[in-house]
């Protein structure tokens, strides 16, 4: 009998206490409510609020410059998807529409986890505007390219399965409101990386200019958009050489207002993982690994077509900025040799300008004897080339002479290269377009011809949209801006028909109901993840 | 009823009577004899006066040898050591008390001369319990097993026809006296196949016996304690030593392929030291790897991830619970079945010493290889690659074609090599033969209550390519210790270090995608090629001194160099140890403490050298990854074990804690400036520095109780009931129970079934249970910052922590319910047995990753969200074909079938097809367009009409609409699993030669086939083609002649639809060993002092059937990338005895 009480005893010393045995030892991360309440918790999730610009911007570019006038697909490497560059097969599961959408809305938990944890934090007014700034981005890219889409101003804390959709005029109220917010918090010191008023500015000119061609703009949408740019621009004046704006170690420039920032300090953890890609696109496949440290890796996807190239005149300092015109014995010559010294290197191929006559092309050859001579109209999208390396111009305004050579397709994000999302040559243009649309074309020709004037060509005389589209083809090429520049001033169809080589015919955009596929339709996954079944596609794909 | 009364009363009185004319018998040779003669009387005649209180069986047996020339003897194991009896008995004949014991105790008493054997009794017959057997002549000889040729104690000599007998002795030496030569001999022990022989005029007669297949004592661990075979209420299927041995295997789990029914087993890539996939009953889990389907590994009470790391000879048993009665007094553990592994040693060590050696070593070659295109073939391929893309497919003059499919310029070498057609063999300068050996020695010792058991083993094994190995050094060692009656201790340790080298994970694939014309040597200025020199990129080659292109096609890496310089290394140690401590204060209550953990700790180094790949872009670099795992798990169990009258009583009350916890950590870096394999990681620039370590822990309490009743050995009742808690599972929601009931019926035990060689044995089973499972990553109900992120403010670093997956704050159990129906039966004195299985689990509220809406911001959560149905029927048999002493042909035979289908998602009968999962099919189902020809140059108007031109893929428009649509053209077109496996054994003896078949079939595979997307991918140029027999090209102007086919499309220009192309029946019968084995006479062995010598040769995998085109069908279903060919081993080896 003793011995059963012993065991008894036993048991119950077992038993006891086994509410603490079951609780979980975490010794190696916290929980958000454990550390986004500390000043450095909460400092870290903005942190993560900025990394998350990097899965948004420097990516894939196909939402941004796919089946636009300037940009198409190099013939015989395809990888470029096919519904966003030609419509005809744009459907709600064609590879990449879902890009922005997954990514902001990851951007959207973010900033709205932040807003859940900013008061017990006590967040500082810079990191609430920071808050509201990536929001209010996010959502400004998502109701560009989807329409309307579910607002979230809330922490998602629970497997949430049924979401509604906002409509488009709700969600430029809500991107309005947030960079209002972002506008009152965020300080105004030197651009270092984080959000300014100036960026905030930028982008507030931005989304109110492009919401002023929307059937639900407001009448002051143009001149509230003009006085906006003109705050982002507080007077400076433009005065960097192209070249200099786009030199590899000169990202922060003078002129950049807003950049999402990359850096060996942060990129090397995991190399190919976390640089940016920007550099891989626009241009030839230049060879596989075997060329490593003579060129970079290119994808032959993005090439530019005719027409984008033809935008170009004779004196245009930005042509040779942005395409690698001559190629020397080594791609990477071009950055590693001194720009002074180029004139005595090898040319091993020339991509003839579209300004040269015949006695041009007889003095080039005659003076520097390139290797290879393209022949302008060979060397672009429209050309109809074979996919050969070095076949077509290369856009090398984003290269990174340091970067490693990008692997395989799943490490090609190797370069270390800003993306600059807001230069002040853009506010100008941004600002032109403003006053044009407000009815001051005065001083629309005036904010314009600024950016003329250091680029090496001569003023404009009169200024109407298509000029100003132009001269951000010139001045933006491949950064990320023309499909948004050709849906808001509703000259997508037009000039995708004209200019785009495998877009011959605007039926290409023909939808469903009679709609035109200007809006990207909601991603496939998303309707079918979303267990709301009344979540309506955006009409030309229903 | 009455009839049985009668026929006990006549059996009564017979014996009786035969007693008494044994006492007049004996009465008479005693007298005949005179006294000094060895008096032998039977234990009906002797009496004793006995006082025995609380006395243990041990005790009784003793106190009767003190007074008696008896000797009892029994196997220690059979004994229930928590018996007490108290008897008193005062002058009456040892029969009586014997009876008693056996009442108690369930024994069976047989007295042959002074020996008496004890055996567990399942008799209810009370008089059946003491059969007394004495006699006259000498006949000597020894009795052996056929299994390890060693002796067999405890033997039952009989003369036929008479109750005449004796037991062999430790050795398996007997000495009997018989009647006369026409006398017949009868051998039977439990466990072992019963043999006759007559007499004659031999004097010594040496005996072999197989072991009996029937094995109804067999003793069958059960979770927590063990029981015979045929009180088994749950379905249990096992695996002896011999079974895993014999296919001369180098790991454990593959040697149960096709033995065992309801298991299927199958290796995922064929690389040395890769897991097995190890599924019981179907796949219950929707989502995550084919781990999360393997079963709860129990190594001696040890819980592990996987036995790959054990020798196979120290394995003694394994165990497999396959249905939820049985597992779920493992609740919460349970839900993909259990394994429970004994090795060798512990409790049923026999005494004495003994040492046995085996070893085998074998030889690997490459087997089945797919026909690769020839270099003819292949040029050809590759001309009429570049009709579909280039010039926008038409109207290429021959010069034209020949200048862009050859491109003069940096293709001279190659063009050359076109015109020479000078090929270069892959296969032979990447495949190697390969090795693989297995030696073992073990030794055990027994001396009264204490015993040990030593193992040692060293396996080696290599692959068909270089630099890929396994090397393991196994140490085993167990203890068993009688303290005295009522304390025992026992400890039991495998310790296991393995060095696993595998290579380039890239090797293999670019070795046989590099196109015949490519060579993987440099050439000189004038394009020879310099054999022995390796170049990097065989498919951009290069004049030496120009540097200009000899051939410029494809980036690839030189594999040979690739397989030199690129290394994959695991170190690992995996131990277990368990050890525990018995009590049993009074006969009916046994207490056990079991104490047992589990450490793994693994090295893996990875490192690139500056010629492969990966150092070529990153430059030289390495990476190295510590891992340590510790569990350990805390039993404390009270049995109560009581017999009253008919019932017999089993009750377990059972408390367990459990703590896993990991530690992790890595450190990699790369631009190394010298080759120092992963052994100087820091070498590297400090700015590529990547650190990162990280903690798990998990804790899991649980209580049980089990009854175990059994009403008169014919009506078995199991029921069980277990509650466990899991720190892993949300606040509030960690606990849960899991009951089972199942019901057994001796049924041959009954009246009505008449006692014939027939019937020898016909068993119902019923049983019903959960068994749960909370296989989910620690930390998964709580918003856990997992998550590193980087950025940099204008270069100043500025990381970020977030949760990677959003928190599950209702996570909870996942319950798995099933209801299994069983039949064992044996015929023909059990001739013929086997078991019929039918089963139905529902996994509900799974445990899977549910991909949430793209809105929340989230990827995934773990959610409680699938049901999946799996239900089966398991056929196993075994025949006893011929039996003779000189000859024995044993066959089984295992079927299994099981449907796998998906019963709801989210709470919703709606099929996701974005993941994959679609309700109604199997977890495994292949959802695709269904491949219907190529287009023909006939059918240009309708392929236009399906934007599809001639020569593409042509896909069945299923709905019928004039276009192929991803919503409604897609279908079912067939499943991952098996619709059935089966095995084959055969087990020949004849006299010394033993001749062993296995086979196995894997029918109804229906897989994409990565390797056929590799190697039938007609979208690309460069790479080298399977052998196919046709592709289409169509009419042109470029002098290349047109091919039509049906089967593959034109080379680049596919259309969009090729997976369809790639999905292939992946269905193979194996003869998977066929061994050969000599046992040298004893006569030869016995001089040198060896008890027992076998050699034997063994071919694994000598022939496969199938109709899958890859490497291995067995692996169609794996990733290509690491995928290896197939090979057949041929071994040579010994068994050897002392």
């Amino acid at each position: 009998m003793k011995k059963i009480l012993y065991i008894a005893s036993l048991l119950i010393i077992s038993l006891s206490g086994c509410n603490d045995f079951l609780e979980e030892e975490n010794k190696s991360n916290v929980s958000d409510a454990e550390f986004y309440v500390t000043e450095e918790g909460f400092q870290s999730l903005i942190n993560a609020n900025y990394s998350q610009l990097r899965e948004i911007f420097g990516q894939d570019p196909f939402l941004f410059e796919a089946g636009t006038d300037l940009c198409a697909v190099g013939e015989g490497r395809g990888g470029e998807p096919l519904g966003l560059s030609e419509y005809a097969e744009l459907t709600p599961s064609s590879s990449d529409v879902d890009f922005l959408y997954n990514n902001c809305f990851k951007a959207i938990q973010l900033a709205n986890t932040g807003f859940k944890f900013a008061d017990i934090a006590g967040a500082t007014n810079q990191q609430i505007g920071e808050l509201h700034f990536f929001r209010a981005l996010s959502y400004f890219y998502l109701v560009q390219t989807y329409g309307g889409v579910t607002i979230i101003d809330e922490a998602i804390n629970e497997a949430v399965t049924e979401f509604d959709r906002n409509s488009a005029q709700e969600v430029y109220d809500f991107v309005i409101a947030d960079f209002e917010n972002a506008l009152a918090n965020v300080g105004d010191d030197t651009y270092n990386g984080q959000v300014t008023k100036r960026a905030v500015n930028h982008f507030l000119a931005k989304v109110h200019l492009t919401r002023a061609y929307e059937s639900f703009a407001e009448a002051s949408d143009f001149s509230i958009a003009a006085s906006y740019a003109d705050a982002a621009i507080a007077g400076q004046a433009l005065a960097l050489d192209f070249h200099e704006i786009w030199d590899p170690k000169n990202d922060m420039n003078v002129e950049t207002l807003f950049s999402v920032q990359f850096d060996p300090s942060s990129t090397n953890a995991r190399l190919g993982y976390l640089g940016s890609q920007q550099q891989n696109f626009s241009g030839s496949y230049l060879g596989g690994s075997e060329v490593k440290d003579d060129a970079p890796y290119k994808s032959y996807n993005m090439i530019a077509t005719n027409y984008a190239l033809s935008l170009f005149e004779e004196g245009d300092i930005r042509y040779e900025g942005t395409f690698m015109m001559e190629v020397f014995d080594r791609y990477w010559d071009y950055f590693d040799v001194p720009r002074a010294n180029h004139g005595s290197l090898n040319v091993f191929y020339f991509y003839e300008p579209p300004w040269f006559d015949a006695q041009d092309s007889i003095d080039y050859v005659t003076a520097k004897n390139p290797a290879n001579y393209r022949s302008f109209g060979e060397h672009d999208a429209n050309s109809g080339a074979v996919s050969n390396n070095y076949q077509l111009i290369i856009c090398k305004k984003f290269d990174d002479p340091e970067s490693i050579f990008a692997a395989d397709g799943t490490n090609r994000r190797t370069s270390n290269r800003d993306f600059i999302l807001a230069r002040l040559a853009e506010t100008y243009l941004i600002a032109s377009e403003a006053y044009l649309g407000a009815g001051d074309a005065g001083t629309a020709l005036d904010r314009i011809n600024e950016v003329r004037g250091v680029r090496g060509v001569p003023d404009f005389t009169s200024v109407d949209i298509d000029v100003i589209l132009d001269e951000r083809g010139r001045e933006l090429f491949f950064e990320y801006h023309r499909w948004f520049d050709l849906k808001r001033t509703g000259t997508l169809v037009q000039r995708a028909v004209a200019h785009h080589p495998q877009i011959n015919d605007a039926s290409v955009f023909n939808g469903n109901n009679g709609e035109l596929k200007i809006l990207r339709p909601i991603p496939q996954e998303a309707l079918d993840l979303n267990q709301n079944k009344d979540f309506q596609q955006n009409p030309a794909y229903n | 009823m009455k009839k049985t009364l009668t026929k006990i009363i006549i059996m009564s009185i017979r014996g009786l009577i035969y007693g008494t004319a044994l006492q007049v018998f004996f009465l008479g040779f005693l007298l005949a004899k005179g006294s000094e003669a060895q008096v032998i009387q039977s234990v009906r005649d002797v009496k004793i006066t006995l006082s025995l209180k609380n006395a243990s069986l041990q005790e009784c047996f003793a106190a009767v040898e003190r007074q008696t020339d008896y000797r009892f003897s029994y196997d220690h194991y059979l004994i229930n050591k928590g018996t007490r009896i108290n008897y008193q008995i005062i002058d009456r004949p040892v029969s009586e008390f014997l009876l008693a014991i056996s009442q108690k105790a369930n024994l069976r008493f047989k007295q042959i001369n002074n020996n008496i054997n004890v055996q567990r009794s399942s008799n209810s017959k009370k008089e059946r319990n003491l059969e007394v057997v004495i006699q006259g002549v000498t006949v000597t000889g020894k009795v052996i097993s056929s299994e390890d040729q060693g002796g067999v104690p405890g033997v039952n000599v009989i003369v036929k026809g008479t109750t005449n007998g004796t037991v062999t002795d430790y050795e398996g030496k007997y000495t009997l006296e018989v009647p006369g030569t026409e006398s017949v001999l009868m051998f039977s022990s439990i466990g072992f196949a019963s043999e006759e022989v007559t007499v004659g005029t031999q004097s010594v007669i040496d005996v072999t016996l197989s072991p009996d297949v029937t094995a109804l004592e067999e003793i069958v661990v059960v979770g927590y304690g063990t029981q015979k075979r045929e009180d088994l209420t749950g379905s249990i299927v096992s695996a002896d030593s011999k079974m895993i041995q014999e296919r001369g295997t180098t790991n454990a789990v593959q040697a149960l392929q096709g033995q065992v029914a309801g298991v299927t087993i199958q290796n995922n890539s064929g690389r040395v030291g890769d897991s097995y996939n190890f599924n019981i009953r179907g796949k219950s889990k929707i989502s995550g790897d084919n781990e999360a389907n393997n079963p709860l590994f129990v190594v001696d009470g040890v819980i592990t991830d996987n036995i790959d790391w054990l020798n196979p000879n120290d394995i003694a048993k394994i165990d497999i619970l396959k249905d939820a009665s049985s597992q779920a007094i493992y609740g919460s553990r349970g839900s993909n079945g259990v394994v429970f592994v004994q090795t060798k040693g512990g409790a049923n060590i026999p005494s004495g010493t003994n040492i046995s050696v085996d070893t085998y070593y074998g030889i690997k070659k490459t087997a089945r290889l797919p026909e690769m295109m020839s270099p003819e073939k292949w040029r050809r391929y590759h001309y009429s690659a570049y009709l579909g893309t280039t010039n926008n497919g038409d109207g290429l003059t021959p010069q034209e074609y020949n200048d862009v499919v050859a491109n003069t310029g940096s293709n001279a070498v190659l063009l050359d090599r076109f015109n020479n057609l000078q090929g270069f063999d892959w296969y032979d300068a990447v495949l190697k033969d390969g090795m693989q050996s297995n030696t073992n020695v073990m030794i055990n010792h027994r001396n009264g209550g204490s015993a040990y058991s030593l193992g040692i083993g060293y396996q080696k094994e290599t692959g068909n390519i270089d630099n890929e190995g396994l090397d393991r050094f196994t140490l085993r060692l167990g203890m068993d210790q009688e303290v005295n009656d009522k304390w025992k201790a026992g400890a039991q340790a495998n310790i296991s270090t393995s060095t696993i080298e595998r290579g380039s994970d890239l090797a293999m694939r670019e070795a046989f995608r590099l196109n015949p014309f490519l060579s993987p040597w440099a050439i000189d200025d004038n394009g020879n090629e310099i054999v022995g020199e390796l170049f990097n990129q065989p498919g951009k080659l290069r004049y030496p001194t120009s540097g200009d292109y000899a051939i410029n096609k494809t980036s690839t890496w030189n594999p040979l160099l690739e397989i030199a310089n690129a290394s994959d290394e695991t170190r690992q140690l995996n131990a277990i140890g368990s050890t525990y401590l018995q009590f049993t204060p009074v006969e009916w209550i046994i207490l056990k403490s079991t104490l047992s953990a589990g450490y793994l700790n693994y090295r893996r180094g990875k490192a690139f050298g500056e010629r492969t790949n990966s150092g070529n872009s990153k430059g030289i670099n390495s990476s190295v990854n510590n891992y340590t795992n510790f569990n350990f798990t805390l039993d404390n169990q009270v049995n109560f074990i009581k017999s009253i009258d008919k019932h017999d009583f089993n009750l377990l009350f059972l408390q367990s804690t459990f703590v896993n916890q990991a530690e992790n950590s890595e450190f990699s870096s790369s631009g190394q400036p010298f080759e120092s394999g992963f052994q100087n990681v820091g070498s590297g620039p400090q700015s590529t520095y990547n650190l990162g370590n990280s903690f798990e822990k998990s804790q899991l309490l649980s209580y049980a109780v089990r009854l175990n009743y059994t009403f008169n050995g014919k009506y078995l009742i199991t029921a069980s009931n277990r509650w466990d808690g899991s720190s892993k599972l949300a606040e509030g929601l960690k606990w849960q129970s899991f009951p089972s009931v199942a019901l057994g019926w001796q049924l041959s035990e009954e009246n009505f079934i008449p006692e014939s060689k027939w019937i020898s044995n016909l068993k119902l089973r019923f049983g019903y249970g959960k068994v749960g499972n909370q296989a989910v990553k620690p930390y998964s109900s709580v918003s856990t910052l997992d998550q590193q992120t980087y950025y940099d403010f204008n270069g100043t670093s500025a990381d970020g922590f977030i949760a990677s997956n959003l928190a599950n704050e209702n996570l909870t159990w996942e319950v798995t319910t099933e209801i299994n129906f069983g039949l064992d039966f044996g015929m023909l004195d059990y001739r013929i047995t086997g078991s019929i299985d039918l089963y139905n689990r529902l996994t509900d509220g799974q445990i899977l990753e549910q991909t949430l809406p793209k809105e929340t911001g989230f990827e995934k959560i773990f959610a409680n969200a699938g049901e999946v149905r799996n239900k089966g029927v398991e056929i196993s048999l075994n025949t006893v074909n011929i039996q003779t002493p000189n000859v024995t042909w044993e066959t089984s035979f295992t079927f299994s079938k099981n449907t796998n289908t998906i019963e709801s998602l989210y709470g919703k009968k709606e099929s996701d097809i974005g993941n994959g999962w679609h309700i109604g099919e199997s977890i495994d189902a292949e959802f695709d367009y269904k491949f219907a020809g190529i287009w023909q140059s006939g059918e240009a108007t309708e392929a236009a009409s399906y934007n599809a031109e001639e020569g593409h893929v042509k896909v069945e428009d299923i709905n019928n609409d004039g276009a192929i649509d991803a919503d409604n053209d897609r279908i079912i077109l067939g499943s991952k699993d098996p619709s059935w496996t089966g095995g084959f054994t055969s087990r020949l003896t004849v006299s010394n030669f033993d001749l062993n078949i296995s086979l196995y079939t894997v029918q109804g595979v229906f897989t994409y086939s990565e390797w056929h997307a590799n190697f039938i991918d007609m979208s690309d140029r460069g790479r080298q083609k399977f052998d196919v027999p046709d592709w289409y090209i169509p009419s042109n102007g470029a002098g290349v002649e047109p091919m039509v086919s049906n089967q593959y499309p034109q080379p680049r220009n596919t259309g969009s639809y090729t997976s369809a192309l790639y999905y292939k029946d992946a269905s193979y019968l194996k003869i998977q060993n066929i061994s050969l084995g000599y046992t040298l006479p004893k006569s030869l062995v016995d001089n040198v002092g060896i008890d027992h010598l076998r050699v034997f040769v063994n071919i694994i995998n000598p022939f496969v059937f199938t109709d899958y085109e890859g490497w291995d069908p067995e692996w169609a279903t794996g990733s290509y990338n690491v995928s290896r060919v197939s090979n057949v081993i041929t071994q040579f080896g010994l068994n050897l005895k002392f």
